[in-house]
C-alpha cells in the first residue's frame, strides 16, 4: 500500500481561524464497522448506549475511539496515521478463536478485564465476536469544526440539540441534507463524519453557515 | 433621521415606526385599498395593522409591510402601497439562514405577561428560557433568558415544535455586512411553551369607519404617549373601560377629546370620574354611525347618535368634527397560536371574546396561555358590552360599513352571503374573503362573526370561529428556502475521479444526486450524438474508460450471509465459490423486480454486493428490514461501502492490455481471470480487486479500490490506455452498448410490474425443485410467481425494435400500437410502450426496446409506434442486437 497515492475527498481543505471558527478536513481517519450478534452483553465494556462513545487504549500509540451508532453497532475510528487500526480491528472477526488475554490487550476498554469475568471463557470469547467488521475508511471523510463558535455554526445546519453532545458523545443525523455522525472531540472541537461523496456538498454548507463567525 | 415616504423627506425620531413618524407629521392617508381605491391610514400600532401597507423601495426591498411594523432607520424608503404589492425584479443578494434553538421554555410575547412568566421561570431554576419579541418589551428581562427581538413565531406545531421569523438587518442604521444574513428562520424545540401573545383591539361597524384617521383606540393613545403625536381633536367611540381609559391618556397627552360616546348607559367608576372633572363630555348610550371626509381623504367629522344596545339607530344624531376617531369595540384574545397545537377557544359572553378554553386541554404539546391573550385580568368597573356597531338604514350604507379594510369586505358582502343561505362562518369567510388579508382576520375575524351573530340572531359562541393556520405572518420564500439555495439547494454528489471528469469535458447528469459523466465533449463543439457515437465505438472497437463508482455498494457479512441472500435474490448464490461473481435480480414481494446487480464471493461467510445507482439505500433498507423485522435468526450483517470503494470499468477488446499495465502481480489472461472472476490485487500500488464483468457485451474489467486511490487508479489507467487510444465514455454511451445487449436497466426498462419472466430474464429464477427433485429454498417474491396474473402469457414483455427506417429514432415512452389501428378513434388499443431509444454506432442504425403484450412471441411482427401527431413503423426483434452468443466477453 502506498499512501503517497491516496487523496482525500478535499485534498485537507481547511478554512477559517481557530480563535473563533475553523473548518478543517481531517484526511485519511481509519475506520472499520462492527456489527455484532449475541452475548456482546457479556462483554459489558463496549457503550451500548447509542450516541455512547468510548475511548480506547490500543497496543499503539494512537487515539482509537469506539462509538455506539445503534444496537450492537458500532463504529471504531482512529488518528490518520493509525495505519494498523483497521487491521487489528477486523482481526476481531477473523480471529473467532482468538485467546481472550490477546484480545483484551487489543482493546482493552472493550472488555472487562479476564478476571473480572464471571462466565466461562468460551463466553467471554463469544462477546468479543463481532459478526461485521467492515473496512470503511474511505466511506467518510472527517471535518473538524474547531474553536469557540462552533455551535453557532453548527446550529445552522444540525437540528438536534448541541446542548446533548457533550465530550466524548457521538450523534448521528441530517447536516443539512446529508448524513452524518458528529463526534464531540473536545470543548471546541467536533468531528463531523460524512460519507465521501457528500464531502464538498458538506465542506461547503459549513463554511456557508460559519461565514458570520469567522 | 429622514426616511423618504412616496418620494417625499420625512422627519422621524429613534424609537419610529413609519406609521408613527408618518402621523407626528400629520400624514393620515398612507395607502389606497386593494380594490375599491379608497384611501387607507394606519388603523393600529403593531401586527393587527389593517389599512396603512407600504412597499420598501430601498435596500433588497419588500413588496408588503404593515407600516407598524417598519423601524425608521435613515435612508429608508417606502411608498404607501396602491392596491396591491409587487415583487422587485431585480436578484436579491442577501443572505437568508435558518438556526435551530432547543430550550425547556419558549415564551411568545414580550409583552407585561409575557416577561413575568419568563422571570418566573428562572426563580424556579428552569434551565433554558427564550422569549420571542417583536417590538418594545413591557419590561426588563433578567440576563438568564435569551430574548429573540424582531422575532415573531409564525407557526407553532406537534411536540413544542415552534418555527420563528427574524428580521436581522433592517433596523440597523449601518449597512450590515454582506455576510450577515437578512432574516433566519428559526426553528424551536421547548419542553414547554408559554403563550403570552395579547390581545387585539376590535374596530366598530359603521359607515365610512375606513376613513384615515379612524384608528383602534388604545394605538391611538399609546401613539400619543409613546410617539409625541399630536391628534387635534378626537372623539372616543367605545363599548369598554379600555375606551374610557384612552380617552384619558388621549385628552393627559394634550389631545382635545370633544366627545366620548360610549353604547353602554349606567356608567361608574374612576375613569368616568376621571373624564367628569377633565369637563369631557361622556355620551352614554352613544355610538358612531358615520364620518365626513376631508380634503386629503381623512376624517373630517364623526356622525354620532343614541343607540340601542343591540345596534338600533335611535337618532337623531349630532356631527362632531375631529381629526381622530378613537374607536373600541372590545378586546379579542390573539389565540391563533394555541388553535394551531389543538387548543379549543371557547366564546366568554362576560368578556365579549372567544378565549382560549383551559378546561379542555387536548393539546399536542405543552402549552400554556397567560395574560390577556387567556382573557386573564381584574373584571372592570363596568361590564362590556356585546355591540358590534351602528348602522343606520339607508341605500348603499351597508357597503361602506368595511367589516376587512384590507380585503374591501363590507357588511353588504356579509348580507350577501347569509342572504345565499350561508350559516358556517368558514363558508361565509370564504364567500366574503374577510379575514383572509395580510392580518389575516385579528381585527376583522371577531367583528364579523358578532354581525353574522346579530344578523341571524344567535349567540358568536354558536358561529364559533373561523381556523387560524400558521404562518401566523407572512414569511418570506427567501428565508424559508435559508441557504438550501443554489450549489445548496440539493447535494451534488461526486466520485474520486470527479475533478478529472471536469479536466476533461465531461457534461454531467443527475442521477439519484450523484454527478456523472452523461458524456465527454472531445470539443467544445462536439454534439452529444456524435460524441456518444464516438465513445460507444471506442468500446466496440478499442478500448473505453468509465466511471462506476456510483454503483451501491454492500458487504454483507455473517455465517448465514449466503442464505439470506438466496432469499434476497431470485437466483441461487449459496452456490456461488469465493472468487466468483455472479449477475442476481431482486425482487419485491409481489414478485416484481426490485433491484439488480453483480454479487461477489469474498469468502464463505463475505459477499459484495453491488446495487444500481439509485437503489443503493433502498436495497440496504430492504436487507436490514427483513433481518430486523423476519430473520432476526441469520447471523448477517449489511454494511454500506458505496463511498468506500472507487470503481473504474475498463471495457472493450484493448482492455486487457490496460489493464495488465496496471495490474503487475495478476494473470489477467483470459484463462487465469475468468468471466466472472475477482481476484485481489495491486492496482498501480494501490490494494484493490479486478473483476472481469461486462455490461456492454465487450470485454471488461471492473478495478475496484479504496475511494482515496480513485483518482490515482484511474489516472494510472488512463495513462496506460493511450497507447490503446483510450476513450472516457459516459452513461448515455453506457446505456446504449448496455441495450445493443438486451440487458435491462432497472427504473427504465421497469417500473415495479415486471416480472423477471418479463424481462427475458428467467434463466436467473430458480425452480421450484431442483434436479433432483428436491424443493429449492424460497426467496423473496417465489410465491408471486404462482398468481395467475404473473403467469398470464400475454404480460408485457421485453422486445428489441428495429424502425423500418433506420434513421428514424423513436422517443422513449412512444405507444405502440396495431400497424392500421384508427387513431383517430379513443381509445386506441395499446399493445406496449418504447422504454430505451438509441442510435447504434455498432448497428448503423436507430434501435429500440420496449416493452410488447406477448412480445417474446411476436418476434418478426410489425407494429405502428405512435408519438405525439407523429408515428413510425417498427419491426419487433430479439432484445439482443449484438452478439448473442457471447462471443466478445472474453475478447
Amino acid at each position: 500500500m502506498t499512501v503517497e497515492l491516496r487523496r482525500s475527498p478535499l485534498a485537507g481543505a481547511a478554512w477559517g481561524d481557530a480563535a473563533t471558527v475553523a473548518i478543517a478536513e481531517v484526511p485519511f481517519t481509519p475506520a472499520v464497522e462492527l456489527r455484532g450478534h449475541g452475548s456482546l452483553q457479556a462483554g459489558a465494556h463496549l457503550p451500548e448506549d447509542v450516541g455512547e462513545t468510548r475511548r480506547l487504549r490500543s497496543r499503539s500509540t494512537f487515539a482509537r475511539r469506539v462509538c455506539c451508532l445503534g444496537p450492537q453497532w458500532w463504529l471504531v475510528t482512529g488518528e490518520p496515521d493509525d495505519l494498523t487500526l483497521v487491521d487489528e480491528v477486523t482481526a476481531l472477526v477473523d480471529e473467532v478463536t482468538a485467546p481472550v488475554d490477546e484480545v483484551t490487550a487489543l482493546v482493552d476498554e472493550v472488555t472487562a478485564p479476564v478476571d473480572e469475568v464471571t462466565a466461562p471463557v468460551d463466553e467471554v470469547t463469544a462477546a468479543v465476536t463481532f459478526g461485521s467488521a467492515v473496512d470503511v475508511s474511505a466511506q467518510r471523510t472527517r471535518i473538524d469544526i474547531i474553536g469557540p463558535r462552533w455551535a453557532d455554526v453548527l446550529r445552522h445546519v444540525w437540528p438536534r440539540d448541541l446542548a446533548t453532545l457533550t465530550v466524548d458523545t457521538c450523534a448521528q443525523g441530517l447536516l443539512g441534507r446529508a448524513q452524518a455522525l458528529l463526534i464531540r472531540e473536545a470543548d471546541d472541537r467536533v468531528a463531523v463524519h460524512v460519507r465521501a461523496s457528500f464531502a464538498r456538498y458538506a465542506y461547503a454548507l459549513l463554511t456557508d453557515a460559519a461565514t458570520e463567525y469567522a | 433621521m429622514i426616511f423618504h415616504f412616496d418620494g417625499e423627506p420625512i422627519a422621524a425620531r429613534p424609537g419610529d415606526t413609519v406609521a408613527s413618524a408618518l402621523l407626528r407629521v400629520g400624514k393620515r392617508a398612507v395607502a389606497t385599498s386593494p380594490y375599491l381605491d379608497r384611501p387607507r391610514g394606519v388603523t393600529g400600532i403593531g401586527e393587527e395593522e389593517s389599512g396603512a401597507f407600504v412597499q420598501i423601495v430601498s435596500g433588497v426591498g419588500e413588496p408588503m409591510r404593515p407600516s407598524t411594523r417598519v423601524e425608521v432607520v435613515a435612508g429608508l424608503v417606502v411608498r404607501g402601497l396602491g392596491g396591491r404589492g409587487g415583487l422587485p425584479v431585480a436578484p436579491d443578494p442577501s443572505r437568508y439562514d435558518r438556526a435551530y434553538l432547543h430550550c425547556e421554555v419558549l415564551v411568545v410575547g414580550g409583552g407585561a405577561a409575557g416577561v413575568q412568566a419568563a422571570t418566573d421561570a428562572v426563580e424556579r431554576g428552569e434551565g433554558r428560557i427564550v422569549l420571542v419579541h417583536d417590538g418594545p418589551l413591557a419590561m426588563a428581562v433578567p440576563d438568564a433568558i435569551q430574548v429573540l427581538q424582531r422575532t415573531t413565531v409564525t407557526g407553532l406545531f406537534d411536540a413544542g415544535h415552534a418555527v420563528a421569523l427574524e428580521r436581522r438587518t433592517e433596523h440597523l442604521l449601518a449597512q450590515p455586512s454582506p455576510d450577515v444574513a437578512r432574516m433566519r428562520v428559526w426553528h424551536i424545540r421547548s419542553a414547554r411553551t408559554v403563550l403570552a401573545t395579547g390581545a387585539f383591539e376590535r374596530p366598530l361597524a359603521f359607515a365610512d369607519n375606513d376613513r384615515p384617521g379612524v384608528l383602534l383606540a388604545g394605538a391611538a393613545a399609546t401613539y400619543a404617549t409613546r410617539h409625541g403625536v399630536a391628534w387635534g381633536r378626537a372623539v372616543v367611540v367605545c363599548t369598554d373601560d379600555t375606551g374610557l381609559a384612552a380617552a384619558l391618556a388621549l385628552h393627559d397627552a394634550g389631545t382635545a377629546v370633544a366627545v366620548v360616546a360610549d353604547v353602554r348607559t349606567g356608567l361608574v367608576g374612576d375613569a368616568v370620574r376621571a373624564l367628569a372633572e377633565r369637563g369631557i363630555d361622556v355620551r352614554q348610550g352613544w355610538s358612531a354611525v358615520g364620518t365626513d371626509a376631508a380634503a386629503d381623504g381623512g376624517v373630517a367629522a364623526v356622525e354620532l347618535t343614541p343607540v340601542t344596545p343591540q345596534g338600533v339607530v335611535l337618532g337623531p344624531g349630532e356631527r362632531v368634527p375631529c381629526d381622530l376617531v378613537a374607536v373600541n369595540g372590545g378586546w379579542s384574545p390573539n389565540v391563533a397560536l394555541f388553535t394551531y397545537v389543538g387548543g379549543p377557544v371557547t366564546w366568554d359572553a362576560t368578556r365579549v371574546a372567544f378565549v382560549a378554553d383551559r378546561a379542555r386541554p387536548h393539546l399536542r404539546s405543552d402549552v400554556t396561555v397567560v395574560g390577556s391573550a387567556a382573557g386573564d385580568g381584574p373584571m372592570p368597573a363596568n361590564p362590556p358590552a356585546t355591540f358590534f356597531g351602528a348602522v343606520a338604514n339607508g341605500p348603499d350604507i351597508a357597503s361602506r360599513v368595511f367589516i376587512d379594510p384590507g380585503r374591501d369586505a363590507t357588511l353588504a358582502d356579509l348580507h350577501r352571503a347569509l342572504g345565499a343561505g350561508l350559516r358556517s362562518v368558514e363558508h361565509v369567510k370564504r364567500y366574503t374573503t374577510i379575514g383572509t388579508g395580510a392580518d389575516q382576520g385579528r381585527t376583522s375575524g371577531v367583528l364579523a362573526i358578532g354581525l353574522m351573530a346579530a344578523t341571524l340572531g344567535v349567540s358568536p359562541g354558536e358561529v364559533g370561529t373561523t381556523t387560524f393556520r400558521p404562518p401566523y405572518v407572512p414569511l418570506p420564500f427567501a428565508a424559508l428556502a435559508g441557504r438550501d439555495r443554489g450549489r445548496l439547494s440539493d447535494p451534488e454528489r461526486v466520485t474520486a475521479m470527479h475533478d478529472w471528469h471536469v479536466e476533461h469535458g465531461a457534461v454531467f447528469e443527475v442521477v439519484g444526486q450523484w454527478q456523472r459523466p452523461h458524456y465527454f465533449a472531445s470539443t467544445q463543439d462536439e454534439s452529444m450524438a456524435d460524441a456518444v457515437l464516438r465513445e460507444c465505438a471506442a468500446v466496440r472497437t478499442g478500448v473505453g474508460m468509465m466511471d462506476a463508482s456510483t454503483l451501491g455498494k454492500i458487504d454483507v457479512r455473517g455465517p448465514d450471509a449466503a442464505t439470506f441472500l438466496d432469499r434476497l435474490y431470485t437466483n441461487v448464490m449459496s452456490k456461488l465459490q469465493p472468487g466468483r461473481a455472479r449477475y442476481g435480480v431482486m425482487c419485491g414481494a409481489d414478485g416484481m423486480v426490485l433491484d439488480d446487480g453483480v454479487v461477489l464471493r469474498l469468502a464463505g461467510d463475505h459477499f459484495l454486493v453491488t446495487t444500481t445507482t439509485g437503489g443503493a439505500a433502498r436495497v440496504l433498507e430492504w436487507m436490514e428490514e427483513w433481518l430486523q423485522t423476519e430473520w432476526p435468526d441469520l447471523r448477517v450483517w449489511p454494511t454500506s461501502v458505496t463511498d468506500q470503494i472507487a470503481t473504474v470499468v475498463v471495457a472493450g477488446p484493448g482492455s486487457r492490455d490496460v489493464v495488465a499495465a496496471v495490474v503487475s502481480d495478476l494473470d489477467v489472461s483470459k484463462e487465469a481471470l475468468r468471466y466472472l472472476a475477482h481476484a485481489e490485487t495491486a492496482i498501480a500500488g494501490a490494494p484493490g480487486r479486478v473483476t472481469r464483468v461486462s455490461f456492454s457485451g465487450e470485454l471488461a474489467f471492473e478495478l475496484m479500490v479504496p475511494a482515496w486511490y480513485g483518482d490515482h487508479v484511474w489516472r494510472a489507467a488512463w495513462q496506460a490506455g493511450q497507447a490503446h487510444g483510450v476513450t472516457a465514455y459516459g452513461t448515455e454511451a453506457m446505456h446504449v452498448l448496455r441495450a445493443e445487449k438486451g440487458f435491462v436497466i432497472v427504473g427504465q426498462e421497469t417500473d415495479g410490474t415486471q416480472t423477471p419472466d418479463d424481462l427475458g430474464l428467467s434463466w436467473l429464477v430458480r425452480k421450484p425443485v431442483d434436479r433432483a427433485g428436491n424443493p429449492t429454498p424460497d426467496f423473496i417474491g417465489s410465491r408471486s410467481f404462482a398468481r395467475a396474473d404473473t403467469r398470464r402469457p400475454h404480460r408485457k414483455q421485453l422486445v428489441g425494435l428495429l424502425p423500418v427506417d433506420p434513421q428514424r429514432q423513436i422517443p422513449e415512452g412512444a405507444q405502440l400500437v396495431a400497424v392500421g389501428a384508427d387513431l383517430s378513434t379513443t381509445p386506441v388499443p395499446m399493445l406496449g410502450h418504447v422504454t430505451s431509444s438509441y442510435r447504434s454506432a455498432e448497428l448503423d442504425r436507430t434501435f429500440a426496446l420496449a416493452l410488447v403484450a406477448g412480445g417474446a412471441d411476436r418476434h418478426g411482427e410489425r407494429l405502428l409506434a405512435s408519438f405525439g401527431a407523429d408515428d413510425a413503423e417498427v419491426v419487433i426483434t430479439s432484445p439482443v442486437f449484438l452478439d448473442p452468443e457471447g462471443a466478445r466477453r472474453d475478447g
